[in-house]
C-alpha cells in the first residue's frame, strides 16, 4: 500500500513568496533540533500597499506514463512448455501465428488531466496590507481512479498600531482528496506484469458480474474499480504575530501559530476480492488529527558603534505536537455491496487508538556582527528540552559559529584593487555547527498490546508488543556537527558567477532504528551509537553571454554528496530498511557499515573465496543464504544545465538534467522473470554451462542445465545481483515557451499584464535502465518514503506531458 | 520609559517561568496508548494463546505437511512448497516463538516472583519449556541462555546453544516449574483473572503439565545411549496426566473475531475456496486409520469419521499423495481425481472445526511415551497397558461410543497385538502409529517420525517421500534421504550471521539433530 503523501502538498505554491533551503545544521540553531537535517523556510505571500491588484493563473497538464518495461510476445500462458489457462505464467508454448497478444500493461494507463487555477488579490495602505487567495488543483491520474484535488484558501492582513506596534496574522484552510489504487504487487497497477498476454486482462467480470481473475490474484483492472484507495485532509494553519519595537534599538517579535489537520483514509476490498481473508470484503479506515502549536518570542538589540553593526537576538521557542490516530477494521460485508463498518458484525471489527506526543522547549542567543558590510560574523547557541529523551538527558546544548568576508569591498577599502572589469565581486564564507536531536516519543519503554496480526491467535489478553520498538531507557540525544566552506565570485560585469560550497556533517551517538534478530525477542530497537558521515560539493555556474534586447544566460549546476557509514551500534555491519523491501524478499535498502548509506542488501549466488560460482551437483548455481550488498543508489553526482533566451516579451527556457551513477534495484524485471513474461525469459529451454566449480568435488563444471521455467523461478530470480541496474539518466526536463502581451495590446482592457507558456516535460530520456523511468520510488513515483528511493517495485510510473496556461493581473 | 522596562521585565519573567515549569511542561512521553506492566494474572492467558497460536501453530502449519496429515489441491503455487520439502530461510516458527510467545512466559515468570504468586512462575516456564522444546526439536542449537530475561537491554547477537544444553535447560524449567507449583505459598491464584483457559486455576493439572512435558522431552532420547532413561521417563509419566480430561489444551473461539478461531479452520490458510493451505488428508493417514500395524489387516478405525469427513460423492474416506495434488488422484493412483471424491481438511472433524483445540500436549501420547519407555526397558506386559489406556483415551476424547472402542480392541487383539509387542519394531509400530493418530497435526509427530528414521517398518508401506521432491536438496536415487530440520529464519541468519553459522538449506534440512545421532 502507498503511503500517504508528504503533508507538503498541502500549501498552495502560488502563495509562497520565497523557498529558502538552509542545508545541513547551521539553521538548527535558529528553527530547533527539528532543522538537524537542515530546512526548508517557506515564507508565504503578504499584502502590498498600493491600489488592490487580481491576479489570476491557470494551467492545464496532460500526462502519459513515460516509459513502460517492455514484455516479451513469444511464449503464452501455461507451465513447463505446456499450455494451462489456470496459469498465472507465461511459461507455455509459443503463440501460434494470427492469435491475439494483448497489450496489458499499456492498457492499464490513460492520459492524466491536470487543471490549476489560482487567484488572490493583495492591497493595502501605508499602515495596513492584506492578501487573500483561492486555489484549485484537480488532477487526474495515468491510472483510472487515481485522482488528486486540492482547494486551499488563504488571507493575510498585517496592520500598524501607533508607531511602535504592529499586528499581524494569517489564516489557510486547506482542503486536499487523494484517490489511489494498491501498488507494489501483483494485485496493484502493474500486476500486468504477471498477467500471460493471451488473456485480454480488461475483461474482468464473468457474466454473472463477479470477478474474472487467474489463480489468486486480484486482476488489476478490477482492484483499481474495486479496492479504492482515499485520503482525505481538512488543514488549518493560523499564525499570529506581533512586533513592538520599544526603542529604536530594540525589537520585540511574539509569534503565535498552530497547524491543525484531520486526515480521514479509507481502504476498502470490495467482496469477490482475492486477498485471503477479504474475500467478503473489509474495510480499514483510519482517523488522524494532528496539531504542532509553536510559541516563538524573539528580543532583538541592534546597534552601531562605528563602523562596527552588532545584533543579538534572544529567544525562546515552545513546540507542543500531538497526533491521535484510531483506526479500525472490519470484513465479511452483511450487504455485500455496501462497503461501510457498519456493514460487518461485531465480532469481525477491531479498532484501536495511537496517540503521539512531543513537547520541546527552547532557549537560543545569535549574535550577529558585521565590520562595514565586509565582514560578518555570527555566533548561535541553543539549549533545547526535549520530552522525548530520559529526564536525566532531557537538556541538550549545541553552538554553530559562522563568517563570511566580501574580498572585493575588502581588496577596494584597503586601496589594493580599483574598480575592473575582470572580477566584480568575490565573497567567501565558512561555517561550523553543531546540532542536538532527540529521540522519536514513547521508545524509552517496552509496551504491551493485546493484539497481534492477521496471522496469528487473537491473544484474548496483554501479550508483549512485538509491533513497538524495544524499549530503551538508556537513549542520550544524538549530534550533528558540520562544517561549511564556499565561495560567491563574480566576473565580466556579473555575466560570469560562480557558487560553490563544499560541506562534510558528521553525526555523533546517531539514534538509531536497528532491526534485530528475532532471538532479541524484538524486531526493533532503537539505539544510540551510529555515526554517519556526509561530504558534498556543489556548485552553481551562470553565464550570461548575450544581453539586451535578445539574452541569453546559462545555469550550470553540479552537487555530488556522500553518505558513509561510519560506525554502526553493538556489531551490527548493516542497518536494514523496513519500509524498503521488494518484491520476492530478494533485496532491500540497508546502510552498510564502511559504505553508503543508500546500500541494496541483497541475495546472491554462492561463490569461492575466488569468486568463482559455487554449483549443485547437477551444474546449476546456488543462492547464498545471507545478503551482501549488491548496489549503491546513491548517484554519483547530478548535475542540470538551464538555458534561458529571452527576445522581447518572449523567452524560451529549457533544462537538461543529467544523474550519474545511483543503481535502481529493478524489482519490476524479477517479477517479470517470474512470471515469464520478461524478455531475459526468451531463452529459455537453452543450456547453459555455468563457469564455477562443483561445490561437492570442487572440479571445474562442465555440465549443461537447461534455463527453464524452474531456473528462473527458484533460482535466478532468487538473486538480487542481475536485477540492480544503473539508474543514470540525461533528460530534457523541461522546454517552456513564455510570452508577455505587449502592454499596448492591454492599454485598452482592465488587464494591466498577461502572460502565456507552454511547456512539456521529460520530452527526452536518455538512460540504459531497461525499465520504467528510472526516478522511481518503492511504491512508485511521487509517493514518499525517502528509503524506498532506487527501488522499482511495481508502482506507478513517473510521467512525461504538456502544460499550457496563462497568468494575469488585473 | 519606565513602563517598557517594566513590560520587559515581565516578559523575562514569563519566559523564566516557562522555564521553570518546563519539567512538568515536558513530561508527556509516558505511553500514553499502551501499559508497560500489569499484573502477571492478566498475563497468563495471552502466554497460553500466543504459545499455541502463535509459536505451536506455526511450527505445524508446515510440518503437517513434511508428517503428511494435509496434502495440498494444486502442483502450482507456493502452497505445496512445505510437503515437497522446498524449505528455505522464509519458515517462520522462530520468529514466532522467540517474539510473539517467549516474551510473555518469561515475563509472567518474573511477575509471578516479585508479586509472590509462585504459580505464575511455574506456569511461566512450562510454557517457556513448550516453546524451547518445539523450537529446538526443528532447529537444534537454539538461542536459549542469551535468550530474552526481561531485565537485559535488547541483546543484538545472541549467541546459540547446542541441543544438548538445550535439553538439560528444558528439564531444568521444568523441575523449576514443579518446585514452584509446590510451593504453597502462593498469593494470587493462576484464575484470578480468568486466565487460566486451560486448567480454570487447577494447580495439580499444571503440575502434571509439568511432568508430562519431561516424559516427552526425556523420551526423545531414543538413540542417545543411557541419556534415555525409562525409570525416569515412567515416574515422569506416573506423575504426569492421569486422566481423561486433563489434556493442555484451549477451546478457540467459534463465534468471534477470525483469528479467536482455530488456525486450522480459517485464517492458517483455510479461507481460499481455490486454493487453501491443506485440502485435503493424505492417503497415509487414512491407511493408518483403515489398517492394523504390523499385519496391515484392513479395519476401519472408527476415529476415522471423527478426524475427516467422508467424499460428498460416495462417502467413502480417500486421500492424495504428498505433491501430486488433486491431478495426482487418490494416493497418487490416478484414480479419483474430483474434488467430490475427497472429504476435506478444513471443518472436516474433530481437529479442524472453527473451536477446535489444539492440544500441547495430552493424556493419551503421555500413555504412549510411557508405552514406549515399558517396551524399551521389556516390560512388555507393562506396556500393553499403558498402549491400550492410550488408544482407548484418544477414542473416547474423540467421542467414540464404547461399544465400537471395544469392537476394536477385540479386533486388535485378535490380530495378534500381544504378540507383535514381544518384538521391538512391532511394539514401537503400534504405539508410533497410534502417537501419529492421537498427536494429529502436532509437530512432535515430527519428533517421533525422525526418531524412527521414517521406517517403513513402524509407518507401514504406505509412509513414502512425496512426489516432485525437492530434489535440488534431497537425493531423487535415494528412498531413506528425508527431512531432517529446518533452516533458520532469514531474519536470523542475516542479523545475527556468526551464531547462525551454516544456514544452507543442504546442511540444514539434511542433517539429523543430536538427538537423532547415535
Amino acid at each position: 500500500m502507498a503511503p500517504s503523501s508528504n503533508r507538503a502538498v498541502d500549501i498552495n505554491p502560488q502563495d509562497i513568496e520565497t523557498v529558502t533551503v538552509l542545508k545541513g545544521p547551521a539553521a538548527a540553531a535558529l528553527y530547533g533540533l527539528r532543522a538537524a537535517s537542515g530546512v526548508v523556510v517557506i515564507t508565504t505571500k503578504k499584502g502590498t500597499n498600493g491600489k488592490a491588484k487580481i491576479n489570476y493563473s491557470n494551467s492545464f497538464s496532460f500526462d502519459i506514463a513515460n516509459r513502460l518495461p517492455k514484455l516479451q510476445s513469444v511464449y503464452k500462458q501455461g507451465e513447463q512448455g505446456v499450455f494451462n489457462p489456470a496459469s498465472v505464467g507465461s511459461w507455455g508454448p509459443k503463440f501460434d501465428a494470427n492469435e491475439p497478444i494483448y497489450d496489458n500493461l499499456g492498457t492499464m494507463f490513460q492520459t492524466g488531466f491536470t487543471q490549476k487555477h489560482d487567484v488572490s488579490v493583495s492591497g493595502g495602505s501605508e499602515r495596513s496590507t492584506f492578501y487573500a487567495s483561492a486555489s484549485r488543483f484537480d488532477q487526474k491520474g495515468i491510472v483510472k481512479n487515481t485522482d488528486f484535488v486540492r482547494n486551499s484558501f488563504r488571507i493575510a492582513a498585517d496592520t500598524k498600531v501607533g508607531t511602535r506596534l504592529s499586528v499581524g496574522g494569517s489564516a489557510s484552510y486547506i482542503k486536499t482528496n487523494r484517490a489511489y489504487v494498491s501498488q507494489g504487487s501483483a494485485n496493484g497497477v502493474m500486476g500486468a506484469v504477471y498477467w500471460p498476454r493471451n488473456d485480454d486482462m480488461t475483461n474482468y467480470l464473468k457474466p454473472d458480474g463477479t470477478q474474472r481473475t487467474i489463480a489468486a490474484n486480484d486482476n488489476p483492472q478490477w482492484s483499481i474499480r474495486n479496492k479504492p484507495i482515499t485520503d482525505d485532509v481538512d488543514r488549518i494553519i493560523a499564525i499570529g504575530n506581533l512586533s513592538y519595537d520599544p526603542f529604536s534599538f530594540l525589537n520585540i517579535t511574539y509569534r503565535l501559530g498552530t497547524d491543525y489537520y484531520t486526515d480521514n483514509f479509507t481502504s476498502i476490498r470490495s467482496t469477490g476480492s482475492m486477498v485471503v481473508g477479504d474475500e467478503k470484503g473489509a474495510i480499514s479506515q483510519s482517523s488522524s488529527n494532528n496539531q504542532i502549536t509553536t510559541s516563538t518570542l524573539l528580543i532583538t538589540a541592534k546597534k552601531s558603534f562605528g563602523n562596527f553593526n552588532a545584533s543579538f537576538t534572544l529567544g525562546n521557542n515552545a513546540e507542543d505536537s500531538k497526533r491521535q490516530t484510531v483506526t479500525w477494521f472490519g470484513r465479511n460485508f452483511i450487504d455485500p455491496n455496501f462497503a461501510s463498518i457498519n456493514n460487518v458484525l461485531e465480532t469481525n471489527r477491531t479498532v484501536s487508538q495511537n496517540t503521539q506526543r512531543r513537547r520541546i522547549v527552547g532557549i537560543f542567543g545569535d549574535l550577529n556582527l558585521d565590520w562595514k558590510g565586509i565582514a560578518f560574523l555570527n555566533f548561535r547557541g541553543r539549549n533545547d528540552w526535549s520530552s522525548t529523551l530520559p529526564v536525566a538527558d532531557q537538556s541538550f546544548f549545541y553552538p554553530a559559529i559562522s563568517g563570511s568576508l566580501v574580498l572585493t569591498d575588502l581588496f577596494k577599502e584597503f586601496g589594493t584593487m580599483s574598480e575592473n572589469n575582470f572580477l566584480s565581486f568575490a565573497k567567501i564564507r565558512a561555517s561550523w555547527a553543531r546540532v542536538g536531536k532527540d529521540a522519536p516519543p514513547h521508545v524509552l519503554t517496552s509496551t504491551l498490546a493485546t493484539v497481534t496480526n492477521d496471522f496469528t491467535i487473537a491473544p484474548r489478553g496483554f501479550i508483549s508488543n512485538v509491533n513497538n520498538y524495544f524499549g530503551n531507557p538508556t537513549l542520550k540525544p544524538e549530534f550533528t556537527n558540520s562544517i561549511e566552506v564556499g565561495a560567491d565570485v563574480r566576473f565580466l560585469r556579473n555575466r560570469l558567477g560562480l557558487d560553490i560550497a563544499y560541506y562534510k556533517t558528521s553525526t555523533d551517538n546517531q539514534i538509531l532504528a536497528t532491526r534485530t534478530p528475532p532471538s532479541s525477542s524484538t524486531f526493533l530497537a532503537y539505539l544510540n551509537g551510529g555515526q554517519i558521515d556526509n561530504e558534498g560539493l556543489e556548485f552553481v555556474l551562470n553565464v550570461q553571454p548575450i544581453r539586451g534586447k535578445f539574452s541569453w544566460s546559462a545555469d550550470l549546476n553540479f552537487a555530488r554528496n556522500r553518505a558513509t557509514v561510519k560506525a554502526l551500534p553493538g556489531t551490527l555491519d548493516r542497518v536494514e530498511l523496513s519500509d524498503a523491501w521488494v518484491a520476492g524478499s530478494v533485496a532491500q535498502g540497508a546502510a552498510f557499515l564502511g559504505g553508503s548509506l543508500f546500500g541494496i542488501n541483497g541475495n546472491v549466488w554462492k561463490r569461492n573465496d575466488k569468486g568463482q560460482l559455487l554449483l549443485d551437483n547437477n551444474g546449476y548455481p546456488q543462492v547464498k543464504s545471507t545478503l551482501e550488498s549488491i548496489g549503491d543508489r546513491a548517484p554519483k553526482w547530478t548535475g542540470g544545465l538551464t538555458n534561458t533566451f529571452t527576445y522581447n516579451s518572449l523567452s524560451l527556457a529549457f533544462m537538461i538534467d543529467v544523474r550519474i551513477g545511483g543503481q535502481v534495484y529493478n524489482a519490476t524485471e524479477n517479477s517479470l522473470v517470474s512470471s515469464g513474461l520478461s524478455m531475459k525469459t526468451l531463452d529459455r529451454g537453452q543450456t547453459k554451462v555455468f563457469d564455477g566449480v562443483i561445490e561437492s568435488s570442487g572440479e571445474a563444471n562442465a555440465k549443461a542445465v537447461v534455463l527453464d521455467q524452474n531456473y528462473y523461478q527458484t533460482l535466478y530470480t532468487k538473486q538480487g545481483y542481475d536485477f540492480v541496474e544503473d539508474g543514470g539518466w540525461y533528460r530534457l526536463r523541461y522546454v517552456t515557451l513564455n510570452y508577455s502581451l505587449p502592454k499596448t495590446l492591454l492599454e485598452k482592457t482592465p488587464i494591466s499584464n498577461l502572460q502565456l507558456f507552454a511547456t512539456g516535460r521529460n520530452l527526452i530520456l536518455i538512460t540504459n535502465y531497461s525499465g520504467v523511468d528510472p526516478e522511481v520510488s518503492g511504491s512508485g513515483a511521487g509517493v514518499g518514503g525517502s528509503g524506498s528511493f532506487g527501488f522499482d517495485n511495481l508502482g506507478i510510473p513517473a510521467t512525461r506531458g504538456f502544460d499550457f496556461g496563462l497568468k494575469l493581473t488585473l | 520609559m519606565n513602563t517598557y522596562v517594566s513590560k520587559l521585565y515581565f516578559l523575562f519573567l514569563g519566559t523564566a517561568l516557562l522555564t521553570s515549569s518546563c519539567k512538568e511542561y515536558l513530561d508527556v512521553n509516558k505511553d500514553p496508548n499502551l501499559p508497560t506492566q500489569v499484573p502477571a494474572a492478566s498475563r497468563l492467558v495471552g502466554t497460553i494463546t500466543t504459545t499455541n497460536g502463535a509459536a505451536m501453530f506455526r511450527g505445524a502449519r508446515e510440518i503437517t505437511g513434511v508428517t503428511q496429515y494435509g496434502v495440498t489441491k494444486l502442483t502450482t503455487g507456493t502452497n505445496r512448497n512445505a510437503e515437497t520439502w522446498r524449505f528455505t530461510a522464509s519458515y517462520f516458527l522462530w520468529q514466532n516463538a522467540y517474539t510473539w510467545a517467549i516474551p510473555n512466559c518469561v515475563d509472567m515468570a518474573l511477575l509471578g516472583e516479585k508479586e509472590g504468586s509462585p504459580h505464575f512462575v511455574g506456569a511461566g516456564k512450562v510454557m517457556l519449556a513448550i516453546n524451547y522444546g518445539m523450537l529446538t526439536d526443528q532447529y537444534g542449537a537454539i538461542v536459549m541462555s542469551e535468550g530474552y530475561d526481561g531485565v537485559s537491554q535488547v541483546k543484538l547477537t545472541p549467541k546459540m546453544d547446542d541441543q544438548q544444553t538445550v535439553y538439560a535447560g528444558i528439564d531444568k524449567l521444568l523441575d523449576e516449574a514443579i518446585v514452584a507449583f509446590n510451593n504453597t505459598n502462593n498469593k494470587t491464584g493462576l484464575n484470578a483473572n480468568g486466565g487460566d483457559i486451560m486448567y480454570a486455576g487447577d494447580v495439580d493439572k499444571w503440575r502434571r503439565l509439568a511432568w508430562s512435558l519431561k516424559a516427552r522431552y526425556l523420551s526423545h532420547l531414543s538413540k542417545k545411549g543411557s541419556l534415555y532413561d525409562s525409570k525416569k521417563i515412567i515416574e515422569a509419566c506416573t506423575n504426569g496426566f492421569n486422566k481423561d480430561g486433563m489434556d493442555a489444551e484451549f477451546a478457540y473461539l467459534a463465534s468471534a473475531q477470525q483469528t479467536d478461531q482455530n488456525p486450522w479452520f480459517s485464517w492458517g490458510g483455510f479461507t481460499s475456496a481455490t486454493d487453501p493451505r491443506y485440502f485435503t488428508y493424505s492417503q497415509f493417514f487414512v491407511d493408518l486409520l483403515s489398517k492394523f500395524p504390523v499385519t496391515e489387516t484392513v479395519f476401519q478405525d472408527p476415529r476415522i469419521s471423527r478426524i475427516m469427513s467422508p467424499a460428498p460423492s460416495d462417502g467413502k474416506y480417500r486421500g492424495l499423495k504428498p505433491g501430486l495434488g488433486l491431478a495426482g488422484g487418490q494416493g497418487g493412483t490416478g484414480q479419483f481425481k474430483n474434488e467430490n471424491d475427497y472429504g476435506k481438511f478444513a471443518n472436516s472433524g474433530f481437529y479442524t472445526k472453527a473451536a477446535s483445540p489444539f492440544p500441547f500436549i495430552t493424556y493419551s501420547e503421555v500413555k504412549l511415551i510411557e508405552a514406549e519407555a515399558r517396551l524399551r526397558s521389556n516390560d512388555v506386559a507393562g506396556a500393553l497397558v499403558a498402549y491400550e489406556e492410550g488408544v482407548k483415551s484418544n477414542m473416547r476424547k474423540l467421542g467414540v461410543t464404547a461399544a465400537e472402542i471395544n469392537t476394536y480392541w477385540t479386533a486388535q487383539l485378535a490380530d495378534g497385538l500381544a504378540a507383535h509387542f514381544t518384538n521391538q519394531t512391532g511394539g514401537l509400530s503400534h504405539i508410533m502409529r497410534q502417537k501419529y493418530i492421537t498427536q494429529c497435526l502436532n509437530p512432535e509427530t515430527w519428533v517421533d517420525m525422525r526418531r524412527m528414521d521414517y521406517s517403513t517398518d513402524i509407518y507401514g508401506p504406505s509412509l513414502q517421500r512425496p512426489a516432485n521432491l525437492n530434489t535440488v536438496i534431497f537425493d531423487a536415487n535415494n528412498a531413506k534421504d528425508w527431512i531432517q530440520a529446518m533452516v533458520y529464519e532469514s531474519n536470523e541468519q542475516n542479523r545475527n550471521p556468526v551464531n547462525v553459522g551454516d544456514n544452507t538449506e543442504k546442511t540444514r534440512l539434511k542433517t539429523p539433530l543430536w538427538w537423532n545421532q547415535p
